[in-house]
């Protein structure tokens, strides 16, 4: 499956958005814990120190500063504790670890190097400077490098948490994804192979405890389908009805037709009548039979094949079935045919064709030109049928495809007023689009059809 | 010849029995599908004529039926239903050929002959059909006339072959559509009369008739004169 495929998934999408989301929960998350754990942190340490400030001024004003100095020194000595240092008045240091701090009064951070007391490793420290009633200055600071190490572990803990999250949170909806993707995509293809014609063809369900969204999906096009088949069938079966309530009493028309012929015998008068009532039944069945036609192209799933077309060669044997009509009426017909193939069912596009060369026939002096060209645009197959007669005025075009249309309003020349509307409805079961166009002077009709690909 | 009617339609089967015996055949009638299916297997017949819609047992699975038993006599449909599905439908059933409503006697008539056992003149694997002084060499691809060779375009030889195996009999315009053209519908034009003329014209011998006859409202057939 290709990565443009499955990012074409909405279910991929929203997983790859839900991870990022995730992500980004888990940085905010982790800079708020490692802020409020530095600022708790803090809090401890400075309620920590102003104690001990407190308890050891209060040491100096009742047993004086040599008792606060012992008892500096002996809390110095603890490892992990507190930092001090006690200098008299004049900054010379009277006990204590803390080198001088050149701090004033209150709280105060330091960062020093390490070279500032060889071999204790003070580099961040927070201290409260406080004079003491004698005088003497006390200074209790504590090491930040706890803080921060806690920090980096917590740091690197959530760090380590996202990461794995993230990374299992795609693999995941990858996985997921695909799997939903390559349901959808059954959906997809049974719904390409319906419209292909095989209504038969139903999209893949599965038994599901709690059907989700896709399950349901398809059981909904599932059932859509059932609709649409029993629609198609009852399409066929009333245009069945429809031929056969109408073809029945034609038929007995035309053998009392015949009767009466015989019967006339040489009465002329009642022969022509019955001769003429004869083409008038030709002409009634000729628009049924275009009518019922154009319905079956348009409504009839199993009608069109997919055969494997040469448009020029299919057009060269039209053109060889009209060409001696179209020459012995003085017509000049001019044929260019590069071989273009595509996939289609060559009884209809054959009608198709025939259509358009008998449309500029009809609508063409004897002296006109007509020409047949089947060439390669892109990758369209098509033919065209260019004629130099009056061509149709450019706001009548769209008119002309639709049914019972026809350019004189007299409506005496023979034709259905179906022969454009069939075109169109065959180009349409074949993806292909029919167009007018101006040859100036006359008209252009020209069916695109889509090219078979190589491997098709 | 003895034809097997099954038709449903009071009106049409009288009339298509008459318009047959007119013609020296021998008709017999069944009125729904299951009285035609125990005829056709009760007697033997040279063409059955069936309807498709019809009571009991459709056209459809009466012939099936008997395509089934191996009985193959040739079916000519005769129908309403002239959907291109329909006439595929019919056609892949068993039926020989297809005949949608209404048509003419002339049609229908061509139609039977031309399905019917009865011995051809020429037969259909001859690879040289003669018609008088006009031979047609079917794996040369050339025709002659008295000796003298025609040059025929490819459809021309098409027209002529399929008018040649049908000597002496009527091919109407429509099998003609459908047999030399390849067409499944009706042009608007008069491409088959047309194309009859400029072969006439280049097998024909000046002053004398035609071999190409044209039978009025029925279609063509050649014959030696």
């Amino acid at each position: 499956m290709r990565a443009s495929r499955l990012l074409a998934s909405t279910g991929v999408r929203l997983a790859f958005l839900q991870t990022l989301l995730l992500i980004t929960a888990f940085w905010v998350a982790g800079s708020l814990t490692r802020l409020s754990v530095k600022l708790i942190y803090r809090h401890e340490v400075q309620t920590r120190i102003l104690g001990e400030v407190a308890a050891l001024t209060a040491m100096d004003r009742d047993r004086g500063v040599g008792a606060v100095a012992r008892a500096v020194a002996q809390d110095a000595r603890r490892p992990a504790g507190l930092e001090y240092r006690l200098a008299d008045a004049d900054g010379r240091g009277l006990s204590g670890d803390l080198p001088p701090t050149g701090a004033g009064q209150g709280w105060t951070y330091l960062d020093w190097d390490d070279a500032v007391v060889p071999g204790r490793p003070f580099q961040d420290l927070i201290v409260y400077t406080q004079t003491l009633p004698d005088r003497s200055v006390l200074t209790v600071g504590q090491d930040l490098s706890e803080e921060s190490k806690l920090r980096h572990a917590l740091g690197r803990m959530l760090f380590w948490c996202g990461a794995v999250g993230a990374g299992v949170g795609l693999v995941l909806s990858y996985l997921l994804g695909r799997g939903a993707l390559r349901r959808v995509q059954s959906v997809v293809v049974a719904a390409r192979a319906v419209s292909g014609g095989r209504m038969q063809v139903r999209a893949p369900t599965r038994r599901a405890l709690i059907p989700d969204d896709i399950d349901e999906l398809g059981a909904s096009f599932n059932t859509m389908l059932d609709e649409i088949a029993t629609l198609v069938s009852r399409v066929r079966w009333v245009s069945t009805d429809i031929a056969h309530d109408l073809r029945t009493p034609l038929t007995h028309v035309r053998q009392k037709l015949e009767r009466i012929k015989r019967a006339a015998g040489v009465d002329a008068e009642v022969l022509a009548a019955a001769q003429q009532i004869d083409r008038d039944v030709d002409e009634l069945l000729r628009t049924f039979d275009a009518m019922l036609r154009l319905a079956e192209i348009e409504n009839d799933p199993h009608l069109a094949c997919q055969d494997r077309i040469d448009l020029a060669e299919l057009t060269g044997r039209i053109v060889d079935a009209y060409g001696p009509d179209l020459e012995d009426s003085g017509r000049r017909l001019e044929v260019a045919l590069q071989p273009a193939l595509f996939e289609g069912d060559a009884d209809l596009v054959t009608q198709a064709i025939a259509n358009l060369i008998e449309n500029a026939l009809r609508h063409t002096q004897a002296d006109a030109m007509i020409q047949i060209r089947v060439e390669k645009v892109g990758d369209k197959a098509v033919v065209s049928v260019t004629d130099n007669g009056p061509g149709i005025p450019q706001d009548q075009r769209e008119a002309v495809l639709q049914r019972f249309h026809r350019l004189e309003p007299s409506r005496t020349t023979p034709g259905s007023g179906l022969g454009l509307p069939i075109v169109t409805a065959i180009a349409a079961r074949h993806g292909a689009t029919l167009t007018l166009s101006d040859a100036g002077p006359g008209l252009r009709a020209a069916l695109s059809f889509p090219m078979a690909g190589k491997a098709g | 010849m003895r034809v097997l009617v099954v038709e449903d339609d009071l009106q049409t089967a009288d009339y298509v029995r008459d318009s047959l015996n007119e013609f020296g055949c021998e008709v017999d009638l069944a009125g729904d599908g299951e009285a035609g299916l125990a005829q056709a297997r009760r007697d033997l017949f040279d063409v059955l004529i069936v309807d498709r819609m019809l009571p009991k047992l459709d056209g459809l699975s009466l012939v099936s039926a008997l395509r089934a038993e191996d009985v193959r006599t040739p079916v000519l449909f005769l129908t309403a239903m002239g959907a291109i599905g329909d006439r595929v439908a019919g056609l892949e059933g068993g039926g020989d050929d297809y005949l949608v409503k209404p048509f003419s006697l002339a049609e229908l008539n061509a139609r039977v002959v031309a399905l019917s056992r009865r011995p051809a003149l020429q037969t259909r694997e001859a690879t040289l059909l003669q018609v008088g002084s006009l031979a047609l060499d079917r794996l040369g691809r050339s025709a002659r006339m008295d000796g003298r060779e025609i040059d025929l375009l490819p459809l021309q030889f098409k027209l002529l072959e399929f008018l040649m195996l049908n000597e002496g009999r009527v091919v109407t315009r429509s099998m003609l559509l459908e047999r030399v053209w390849g067409f499944r519908f009706d042009p608007q034009t008069n491409i088959v009369e047309t194309h009859i003329s400029h072969l006439r014209a280049k097998i024909d011998t000046a002053g004398q008739p035609s071999l190409i006859i044209t039978v009025r409202g029925a279609g063509y057939l050649i014959r030696a004169r």
